[in-house]
C-alpha cells in the first residue's frame, strides 16, 4: 500500500453508490434522490449516497425487530464472541479504513488513524459486556422472601452519526448495544457514509444474524421515520445543538430513551505557571487537530495575567508552521474543513471576528495549497484582543479559528467559561494542584483537562457533556452504556 | 511551513521506519542469494528476517501507538540525515561497509525518534528498543 515518499495511496478513486445494509443483505435504495460525497481535500466525487425513503427504513427497523428475540436470548458470551471477530477484522483492515476516512472527511491520515483506534476501543470495551450486565440479588428482604434485579435487553435502537467521526461514533453505541442483546440501525451522516459502509462489511463477515445490525443511508426524512417508529426503544444522536434539540424534543414525545450530544465551545486557560513548550505543542492539536471541527476542539485561549505576551507569541509562531493539505500526505498537520459550504460559515465567522474589532495575528484565508486547488483549506488563524461578549468568542465555529481573551485571574476565567452556554470541554494549564483543583472541582462543563487540550474520554469512561453541550440523562460509552441498552426488572419471589 | 524531507508527524515518523526496514531487508537478502559470498549466508539471512520483525513490529506500532487526542507535531527530524544507498554492489568489502553504515544510521535514527516521540512514551520505548536492537546488529557486521 504504500508509494514513495510519504504519499499515500487511495484506497479507491471512487467508491460508486453506497447501499443500505438491511437483514444482512446489501441493498441499492429505490431512491431517485441522491448526493455526491465529495473528498474534502480535491473536490472530486467519491461515491453517490441515496437518500433513502420511509419505506426502506422501516424494512430496515422491521428486520432488526424481527431478529431481536433469537439475540436477546443468544447467550452474552456467544454474543461477544461476535464482537472479538468485529475487532480482529477492523484491525485487520485498520489502514484501509483510516485511508478511506481521510478520502471522505479530510482529516490528516495520523487523525484518521487515530480515530479508528477509538472506534477499536469501544468494540473491546463491548466484549466484556457480560459480566457489566450482571444483575444483583438480596436474600430474605423480609423472612423467606428474596429479591434481585436483572438485566434485559431492550429492543431496537439507533444512532444518527455526525461528519466529524464517522468511524467512531456509531461504535460509541452499537457494539454496547448488541452485546447487551439490542439489535441496531445505524444512519450515518449523508457527507461521509464510505467508512462506516466499511464497517458494516466487516459486521457481514464477522457473521452477526442477519437484521442484529443495519445500516440505512439518507437525511433528515431518514431520521425522522427513525425517532417516529414505535419499535425504536433508544436514540443516540451526536452534532450540532440545534438539531440535538430537535431529536431530543422529538424522541422523547414518542417514550423513547434519548442521549443527544450537541455543540461546543471550549476554553483552554493557561496559568502564569505552565509549562510553556508543552503547552503550546498541545494546544496546537486542541486548536487545529481536524481542522478545528472536533466537539473537544479549543476554541477560545484565555490566558492568565502575565503569561499572555509569551503565549501569544508563542502560539502564533507555532500555528504559521503548520503544513495545511491533503491528509494522505503523512507529512501534513491540517487537513481541509467538511465542505464548501461549511467553509464559507467558518470564513464568515474571521469576517465577523475583524468586523467587530479583534485583532487578526494570523490569517488562515491566505493559505494556498497547490497540488488540491479545489479543496476547502482554511489554514491556522488568531485572533488577539477578543472581547467575550463578540461573537467568535460565544458561538460554536467548528474550524480552525482561535480567539485570545486576556484574563487577570482564574476566577476571571472560570466566570467567562460559565457565561458559555455550552459545557462540554474546558480545560488548564498549570503546574499549581491548587489552581488545577480549584478548575476541574468549579468549572461547570462535561469533560475537563489538566495540561490535556482534547480531553476525550476513553471507551471506559463516560463521553459527557452539560448544558446546551447534551440532552438527555445516560452518556455514551463508560458504565452507562449498560443502563441505557438495558431494562432493569425487579423479582420478588417467594416458595411455599 | 515544513521543508518536503522533515518527517513532522508520528505517521512519518513511522512509515519511513518501515521504509528503511524494507530496504535493509531487501539489501540482505540479495546479499544472502549470492553463491560466492564472504559474509555468512546464515546471518544475512537472520538479519533479513530481523527486519521483517521490526517492519510488523513498527507497523503494530503505527496502528496501535497512535492516541488521538494526543498527537503533538515533530520537528528536527530530516530524513536525508538516515538515507544509505543500500544498492548491491559486487565488492564483498564494500557491501560489509554499506551494511555497517546502514545499521548505524537506523539505530541513529531509531534513537533521535524515540526522543522526539516522547510524548507517546510507548512508541518512544519500541523505537529505543529498535535502535538498541540495530547496534547489536552493527556489532554483529563488525565482528565479521
Amino acid at each position: 500500500m504504500e508509494r514513495s515518499g510519504t504519499i499515500l495511496a487511495e484506497v479507491k478513486k471512487n467508491y460508486g453508490q453506497v447501499m443500505n445494509y438491511v437483514n444482512g443483505r446489501w441493498t441499492a435504495s429505490e431512491s431517485s434522490q441522491v448526493l455526491d460525497v465529495v473528498n474534502p481535500a480535491t473536490g472530486g466525487i467519491i461515491a453517490k449516497v441515496p437518500l433513502s425513503t420511509v419505506g426502506e427504513v422501516e424494512a430496515a427497523i422491521k428486520s432488526a425487530q424481527e431478529a431481536f428475540w433469537e439475540w436477546r436470548s443468544t447467550p452474552p458470551m456467544t454474543r461477544a464472541r461476535y464482537l472479538f471477530r468485529l475487532k480482529g477484522l477492523l484491525e485487520e483492515h485498520f489502514e484501509e479504513m483510516s485511508r478511506i476516512l481521510v478520502q471522505e472527511e479530510g482529516k490528516t491520515i495520523d487523525e484518521s488513524r487515530g480515530e479508528v483506534r477509538r472506534a477499536i476501543e469501544n468494540v473491546d470495551a463491548a466484549t466484556g459486556m457480560s459480566s457489566q450486565m450482571m444483575g444483583y440479588n438480596l436474600e430474605d428482604i423480609t423472612n423467606e422472601v428474596d429479591e434481585e434485579c436483572v438485566r434485559q435487553p431492550t429492543g431496537v435502537f439507533c444512532c444518527v452519526a455526525p461528519f466529524n467521526f464517522p468511524a467512531m461514533v456509531p461504535l460509541w453505541f452499537m457494539p454496547y448495544a448488541v452485546a447487551c442483546g439490542d439489535t441496531y440501525v445505524i444512519k450515518p451522516s449523508e457527507q461521509v457514509p464510505l467508512t462506516q459502509n466499511k464497517v458494516l462489511e466487516l459486521v457481514d463477515e464477522a457473521g452477526f444474524p442477519p437484521g442484529v445490525v443495519n445500516l440505512v443511508n439518507g437525511s433528515k426524512e431518514v431520521v425522522d421515520a427513525l425517532l417516529d417508529s414505535p419499535v425504536i426503544r433508544g436514540v443516540s444522536f451526536v452534532g450540532s445543538t440545534s438539531v440535538a434539540k430537535y431529536i431530543y424534543r422529538r424522541a422523547a414525545e414518542k417514550g423513547k430513551r434519548v442521549q443527544c450530544q450537541g455543540g461546543a465551545k471550549n476554553f483552554m486557560v493557561v496559568m502564569p505557571d505552565a509549562n510553556l513548550d508543552k503547552t503550546v505543542a498541545t494546544l496546537m492539536t486542541s486548536f487545529y487537530g481536524c481542522a478545528g471541527e472536533r466537539c473537544l476542539s479549543g476554541s477560545v485561549l484565555l490566558p492568565v495575567g502575565g503569561v499572555y505576551e509569551d503565549l501569544r507569541d508563542n502560539f502564533v509562531e507555532a500555528a504559521s508552521k503548520i503544513k495545511v493539505g491533503y491528509g494522505l500526505d503523512e507529512s501534513v498537520q491540517m487537513g481541509p474543513v467538511i465542505s464548501k459550504k461549511h467553509m464559507e460559515r467558518v470564513l464568515s465567522y474571521i469576517e465577523k471576528g475583524q468586523a467587530e474589532g479583534a485583532r487578526l495575528l494570523l490569517d488562515g484565508r491566505k493559505v494556498r495549497v497547490e497540488d488540491c486547488p479545489g479543496g476547502n483549506f482554511i489554514g491556522p488563524t488568531v485572533f488577539d484582543e477578543v472581547r467575550p461578549n463578540m461573537t467568535i468568542a460565544k458561538e460554536e465555529i467548528f474550524g480552525p479559528v482561535a480567539a485570545i481573551v486576556r484574563v487577570e485571574n482564574l476566577g476571571q476565567a472560570i466566570d467567562i467559561i460559565h457565561s458559555s452556554p455550552y459545557g462540554n470541554a474546558a480545560s488548564i494549564f498549570t503546574s499549581s494542584g491548587k489552581w488545577a483543583r480549584e478548575f476541574k472541582y468549579k468549572v461547570q462543563c462535561g469533560n475537563i483537562g489538566v495540561n490535556i487540550g482534547i480531553a476525550a474520554p476513553i471507551a471506559l469512561f463516560p463521553f459527557g457533556g452539560m448544558k446546551d453541550s447534551f440532552f438527555g440523562d445516560l452518556h455514551g460509552q463508560g458504565g452507562e452504556v449498560v443502563d441505557f441498552f438495558t431494562e432493569r426488572k425487579v423479582v420478588i419471589s417467594r416458595w411455599f | 511551513m515544513t521543508s518536503n524531507s522533515e518527517l513532522n508527524t508520528f505517521g512519518s515518523v513511522l512509515t519511513f521506519a518501515i521504509n528503511l526496514e524494507d530496504t535493509a531487508r531487501t539489501f540482505y537478502e540479495r546479499l544472502s542469494e549470492r553463491d560466492e559470498h564472504h559474509l555468512s549466508m546464515d546471518i544475512l539471512k537472520e538479519l533479513a528476517e530481523g527486519n521483517r520483525k521490526r517492519r510488523e513490529l513498527l507497523e503494530r506500532t503505527r496502528r496501535e501507538g497512535v492516541v488521538e487526542m494526543i498527537l503533538e507535531r515533530i520537528s528536527g527530524l530530516d530524513r536525508t540525515e538516515y538515507l544509505v544507498n543500500a544498492s548491491y554492489a559486487p565488492d564483498e568489502a564494500n557491501n560489509l561497509k554499506v551494511a555497517i553504515e546502514l545499521e548505524k544510521r537506523m539505530g541513529r535514527f531509531y534513537s533521535d525518534s524515540a526522543n522526539k516521540t516522547k510524548f507517546l512514551p510507548e512508541v518512544s520505548r519500541t523505537l529505543e528498543k529498535l535502535a538498541r536492537n540495530s547496534a547489536e546488529r552493527e556489532a554483529r557486521l563488525r565482528s565479521l
